[in-house]
């Protein structure tokens, strides 16, 4: 008999360039190896900075890009990637920090990447400081 | 084998709701779940209304968000509309005190360390003595079973 709780690895870096990004446009991360940590799920954490000229309903969405055969061939970055979190972008010249759980898309693979679609309306701020994307994997331990 | 339910009752979150102002977030202190590991919670929160809630067709709610760190418990999400809602309650009535309970399932298992966000939608401030607030949680963990137990 034992216990089943939470088990934590933190701050894993994404590597991804978001600044600049023009409105309508994709940012897409390098690929994630999973292969090893075996995440189940992860929290993604996002911090985007817009411009001027955002429309109110300005909205930046982030997608996950799955493989399926080992990192080899990954999903486009299109209409059909699958959503993890849409969040507004509807203020000018304004630094977000937002979250989203990936566990409403499943298991994650054992390759993966994420995109940022950037749909504020406008684009990016230019400076590489004001975005950053990380992510915290989550799994479950008996003792 | 087989699993049950494993609870740890009345944890406490600090937070500050007394007086809080229509349209405004109040945000916790930091929840360390590093140590307890709980992977959902049910947040039990008691809170009493304002004066003069505006009536039909206005909705007076309360909303209630999870503000999570991926890094250890520095950084946290912004205590806005974009943060991740766990549930929304309503508190229709003027000066009357509510309890309500909120699972955190449906928004997946808990990170390490978070905030519990809460926005007062009811159209006047809240209640002003801190006495009729409080905000606790049960945390919750599986427990795995021998065969024929």
């Amino acid at each position: 008999m034992g216990t089943i709780r939470s088990l934590y690895t933190n701050n894993q870096p994404v590597t991804i360039s978001m600044d600049s990004l023009p409105d309508g446009s994709t940012a897409i991360s390098d690929t994630i190896n999973n292969s090893t940590h075996l995440f189940l799920t992860a929290d993604f954490q996002l911090k985007y900075t817009t411009t001027v000229s955002t429309t109110p309903l300005g909205l930046v969405e982030l997608l996950i890009i799955r493989s399926a055969d080992g990192g080899a061939t990954f999903d486009d970055a299109d209409l059909n990637a699958e959503s993890i979190g849409s969040f507004a972008a509807n203020e000018d010249a304004t630094t977000f920090t937002v979250s989203t759980d990936t566990a409403l898309s499943g298991q994650l693979g054992d390759y993966f990447k994420v995109a940022v679609k950037n749909g504020s309306g406008a684009i990016f701020d230019a400076n590489p400081a004001n975005f950053s994307l990380k992510y915290l994997g989550k799994q479950y331990e008996m003792v | 084998m087989g699993t049950r339910a494993l609870y740890f009752n009345s944890n406490v979150i600090t937070i500050s709701l007394a007086g809080l102002a229509n349209g405004n977030f109040a945000t916790s202190s930091a929840v360390d779940n590093s140590s307890n590991l709980f992977m959902v919670v049910d947040i039990q929160i008691t809170l009493k209304t304002g004066s003069g809630i505006p009536v039909f067709p206005n909705r007076p709610t309360v909303a209630l968000f999870l503000l999570r760190s991926v890094d250890g418990g520095i950084t946290f999400d912004d205590a806005n509309d974009n943060a991740q809602m766990i549930d929304v309650f309503q508190t229709k009535n003027d000066a009357t005190s509510y309890t309500f309970t909120a699972d955190t399932s449906n928004i997946g298992q808990l990170p390490d360390f978070w905030k519990l966000a809460i926005k007062n939608k009811t159209g006047v401030a809240f209640d002003s003595t801190p006495a009729n607030f409080n905000v606790i949680y049960t945390g919750k963990k599986l427990e795995s079973l021998p065969i024929g137990v």
